[in-house]
């Protein structure tokens, strides 16, 4: 069978799905339908198959959060496109457009289509232009104490003994140390700007991580194919590298996209209060800060960078809650 | 009919009418349990033998109405415990049986109690319930200890779990499973995680206190020695049914279902003289969408092509020995 | 020479320090996982350890594998001794002794293909290059009855029963001459058990390879043994050809393990020999570890520690009463 022929069948929204719970079925629209996969996921395996043996029916059912990957569809393509399809330049504006409303408003025009800011500059732009600001950072963040919290919860898990015991009073330390003071004083001495709230939950974040891998790796030490790994010969690096790491990869991958949903709204927060990116940048929370003196007569000045942002926070926890349940190899056992 | 006269006459405790249990899975439906039939009398000790996957603990585990929710559900059929239908009943009603008139030990003893209580406290907690009283009752509790064999029952009933060893805490769950002198004792594999010496006296206990109390047990193993070593009667179960039903004696001496000959016949013995083992080939069937044949039949060396069609009706060698195999 | 031993351990010993404190810690006792234990194995033959849970069986399969190093005793192989070992010599060493475990579930990394782990010991010693390595997995894979195209699957495609063929073809990627196999078909089930035991012996013979088996189950261990040892409380207390040791049971631990081992024949119905548990080994009984539930025991049994006795060629037992 050519994988041409992908199956791929939609369950029908309105019939309710014996083999999911009341929950997931009323909530179908976030958990998203399910749709039959042949030979998607295990094309390899299943080439393998058809020249040796039979081609056994091998199925994959997995569902398909639509709305998560729409909403992170949305936000992707804004931040690729961006240049593209901004109608205006988000920094520049004429102040005889000032507040002009949304289109389908009275006194709205279709040159700006969700109305323009107190400077005359157009809000899509602006809004489109910010999403790039929201996943630079959010993503530079979590790649910074991604990496340090794996590195050390690897060595920490791994070595265990003292220098485990090191790392992890280390990490206690750390926690305790209060994020938003450091930003406060970096903030001071360097000024406040993207790459201080970069730096700043990047060193602040690690423990987190760094706590989870440790624990995860652990357990996989203890487990017979480390043994096994150690009887063929294999160096600490490489058990770590080739065996333990695979095995959480997953847990940091699905960590991360959760994440990343949190420290958009943490960005937005810290723009709000004026610690991050300052005027006349277009990050969503430094738009509703702007926005908010006007709020009685503009309300389209804080209402849309405020649903971007659940726009892109659900997309990104949607999307991580369903690579949690595919990413599961138990799941795949079943 | 002659058959139904004598299981009357014995007293039937619980009758399983061509139970089915399945797993709505996202794969498909897995038949865990597939048509059982049998019936329990008073008094009887009866074990339930087959390899992992097969069915049994699912088999126990729809007696108790305990099958695991969403997925599970038992499908169709009756289960007649002193004549009246626990699929029927209300989960009320279930409560109030579990425990009193059913109880059940499970495999592994360390995880089957509550690390944080004292042994003596959850030794109570069916009594307690089910009589709707409340206190210690310590003396009551170290009745029971001392029924099992604890010893120094005064001092141990004021311990928690993590004090006693594996063999020690099977007895206090088998001294919580007889609190209430249940009339069916459903014990899941309760001797595989412990040490064969602690194996021996643990199978002991079982028995005294079955001889003591009357009480049925139904014992679900993988292990063909430990039937043999307390049941009067075995039912074989494989991929989701029961394939064979037979007195302990007759079936050690003439097991009738290829299967079991095989299973009798690929275990080590001790003292036996060294050789190849007998192994049947294959692995054990996948309960997900079974065909509709037997289910042994592509592993099985005699079989033909019926066996590959028609699932075998029960036929009835001699007094209780029954068979499901196309070769008789 | 022919009849020397290929692998023996002289009074072994692994002790664990019990500390207290987390920093500064200090060592207020030892677990005796492993006392003194001596025993030999030729060239062809399989040593079978039995024992139960906490009798130091899998710590001596870890000693030997030198996943961890002896508190003092000898392990040697060849006329070499293993345990004084530098790390290029261990490492160039690793070859010449593998290893099954008990859980096949647990015993391959989910997230290689079965080609992968079987590959892996060929990848680090790299003994041969990538064209003789895959035509090396076939023929590992051909041993342990498998097709060549289940290569690219994954472990959770298998059963269990698959699952520990393929962990023994890992075992024989570097053509070992000693294998020791700790529990190798305790997670198996009865029918497919059958098919692994086979499968050792077959490569046993075919291979030339020497067992160490270590398995609670003494029906198991008797079956693909040459000779037996029983262990209690990190001791060795017997050591016999597997015969013997069915037919003429010397330490009075070894005749209640063979009395308790349940027997498929109603006819035989067991009678309990032996009563109460194993003592922790944290605070062992003096002398004879076996002393408090041994129904022979003596006053001295409680003061003098036994040694092992020659009661018979190649038949030893550590008691003072028998033997």
């Amino acid at each position: 069978m050519p994988i041409s022929t992908l199956a791929f069948d939609i369950n029908k929204s309105w019939r309710l799905n014996a083999n999911y719970t009341v929950q997931e079925n009323v909530f179908g629209f976030l958990y998203g339908y399910e749709a039959d996969f042949q030979g998607l996921f295990n094309r390899k395996s299943y080439m393998f198959l058809k020249k040796g043996k039979k081609s056994s029916e091998k199925k994959l059912r997995v569902r398909i959060p639509y709305l998560g990957l729409g909403c992170l569809g949305l936000f992707f393509f804004t931040v690729i496109f961006a240049n593209v399809i901004s109608p205006h330049d988000p920094y520049e504006g004429d102040l005889a457009d000032s507040t002009l409303p949304p289109a389908w408003e009275e006194g709205g025009t279709t040159r700006f289509l969700l109305g323009t800011d107190m400077l005359g500059r157009d809000v899509l732009s602006r809004l489109i232009h910010g999403s790039r600001i929201s996943l630079l950072i959010s993503v530079g963040c979590i790649a910074f104490y991604g990496t340090l919290g794996v590195i050390l919860g690897l060595i920490s898990g791994f070595s265990g003994g003292r220098t485990d015991m090191i790392i992890m009073r280390l990490a206690d330390l750390w926690s305790s140390l209060p994020g938003i003071i450091l930003l406060f004083m970096l903030a001071a001495v360097y000024g406040p700007s993207a790459k201080t709230i970069i730096i700043t939950f990047g060193i602040m974040g690690w423990p987190y991580y760094g706590r989870i891998v440790r624990g995860e790796s652990l357990s996989l030490k203890e487990r017979d194919f480390v043994r096994l790994a150690r009887v063929a010969g294999c160096s600490n690096l490489r058990i770590m590298v080739s065996h333990v790491f695979p095995n959480i990869v997953n847990t940091v991958i699905i960590l991360a996209t959760i994440d990343i949903g949190g420290i958009i709204v943490l960005i937005a927060t810290l723009s709000f209060l004026g610690l991050g990116t300052q005027p006349p940048s277009c990050d969503w929370g430094l738009m509703l800060a702007e926005g908010r003196q006007y709020i009685t007569y503009a309300w389209w000045l804080v209402t849309f960078p405020g649903i971007a942002i659940v726009v892109a926070v659900l997309g990104f926890n949607l999307t991580g809650d369903w690579l949690r349940e595919l990413l599961d190899p138990k799941q795949k056992l079943r | 009919m002659k058959d139904k006269q004598l299981d009357t006459e014995n007293e039937e405790l619980l009758v399983l009418k061509d139970v089915k249990t399945s797993f709505f899975t996202k794969k498909g439906v897995v038949r865990a349990v597939d048509g059982v039939n049998f019936t329990i009398s008073k008094g009887e000790v009866v074990g339930l033998v087959g390899e992992s996957g097969c069915g049994k603990s699912i088999t126990s585990l729809s007696i108790m109405r305990l099958v695991p929710q969403p997925a599970g559900k038992i499908v169709s059929g009756e289960i007649l415990f002193k004549n009246e239908d626990l699929l029927k009943k209300s989960e009320d009603e279930m409560r109030r049986i579990r425990g009193d008139r059913i109880s059940m030990i499970l495999q592994d003893p360390m995880v089957s109690m509550n690390q944080l209580l004292k042994v003596g406290y959850q030794l109570g907690e069916p009594y307690r319930y089910h009589h709707k009283v409340s206190g210690s009752l310590r003396e009551m509790c170290i009745g029971l200890l001392k029924k099992v064999k604890v010893p120094a029952p005064e001092s141990r009933v004021n311990d928690y779990p993590f004090q006693f060893s594996g063999g020690m805490c099977q007895r206090a769950l088998i001294a919580m499973g007889i609190a209430n002198g249940p009339d069916l004792l459903i014990a899941d594999e309760p001797t595989t995680a412990l040490d064969v010496t602690i194996q021996a006296q643990i199978l002991k206990l079982m028995k005294d206190i079955q001889r003591e109390s009357r009480s049925s047990i139904i014992l679900i193993t993988h292990d063909l020695a430990t039937v043999a070593q307390i049941c009067s009667r075995l039912l074989v179960m494989y991929g989701g049914r029961i394939i064979e039903k037979a007195p302990v004696k007759t079936f050690y001496k003439k097991p009738a279902h290829p299967y079991s000959v095989g299973l009798i016949k690929s275990v080590p013995v001790l003292g036996r003289p060294s050789g190849r083992l007998y192994s049947i080939d294959g692995q054990p069937p996948s309960l997900l969408d079974p065909p509709s044949g037997c289910r042994f039949a592509p592993r099985c060396t005699q079989a033909k092509k019926p066996c590959f069609e028609i699932y075998p009706p029960e036929t009835i060698l001699e007094e209780g020995h029954k068979v499901s195999c196309w070769l008789y | 020479m022919k009849n020397d031993a290929i692998i023996s351990a002289h009074e072994l010993k692994k002790y664990y320090p019990v500390t207290k404190g987390t920093f500064f810690s200090r060592t207020v006792g030892y677990v005796k996982a492993v006392d003194s234990i001596s025993f030999k194995i030729k060239s062809g033959e399989t040593l079978g350890l039995v024992g139960e849970s906490g009798c130091g069986k899998s710590t001596t399969a870890n000693v030997m594998l030198g996943l961890e190093s002896p508190t003092s005793g000898q392990i040697m192989f060849d006329g070499r001794d293993i345990t004084r070992f530098s790390r290029q010599e261990r490492f160039d060493f690793r070859g010449n002794i593998q290893a099954v475990f008990q859980d096949p579930f647990r015993s391959l990394n989910p997230r290689k293909k079965v080609k992968q782990i079987i590959s892996e010991p060929l990848f680090i010693h790299k003994v041969s290059s990538r064209k003789e390595i895959s035509f090396r997995i076939i023929q590992l894979l051909d041993l342990v009855g498998f097709d060549p195209h289940q290569a690219g699957l994954y472990p959770h495609e298998f059963s269990g029963g698959q699952r520990q063929r393929i962990a023994i073809a890992r075992a024989l990627a570097l053509n070992p001459r000693v294998i020791i196999l700790d529990e190798p078909v305790s997670a198996l089930d009865v029918s497919i058990q059958a098919q692994i035991l086979n499968l050792l012996i077959d490569l046993q013979e075919r291979l030339h390879l020497t067992y160490l088996i270590i398995s609670h189950d003494l029906a198991v261990v008797e079956y693909v043994s040459t000779h037996i040892g029983v262990m209690y409380l990190g001791h060795l207390v017997e050591r016999a050809p597997s015969e013997a040791l069915y037919n003429n049971p010397i330490h009075p631990y070894t005749r209640a393990l063979l009395d308790s081992v349940p027997v498929a024949d109603p006819e035989d119905i067991k009678e309990i020999t032996l009563e109460g548990e194993v003592p922790s080994p944290l605070n062992p009984p003096t002398g004879c570890a076996f002393h408090p539930r041994c129904p022979l025991c003596e006053p001295r049994c409680s003061k003098e520690t036994p040694f092992m006795r020659e009661v018979a060629p190649e038949h030893a037992a550590a008691c003072h009463v028998c033997g």
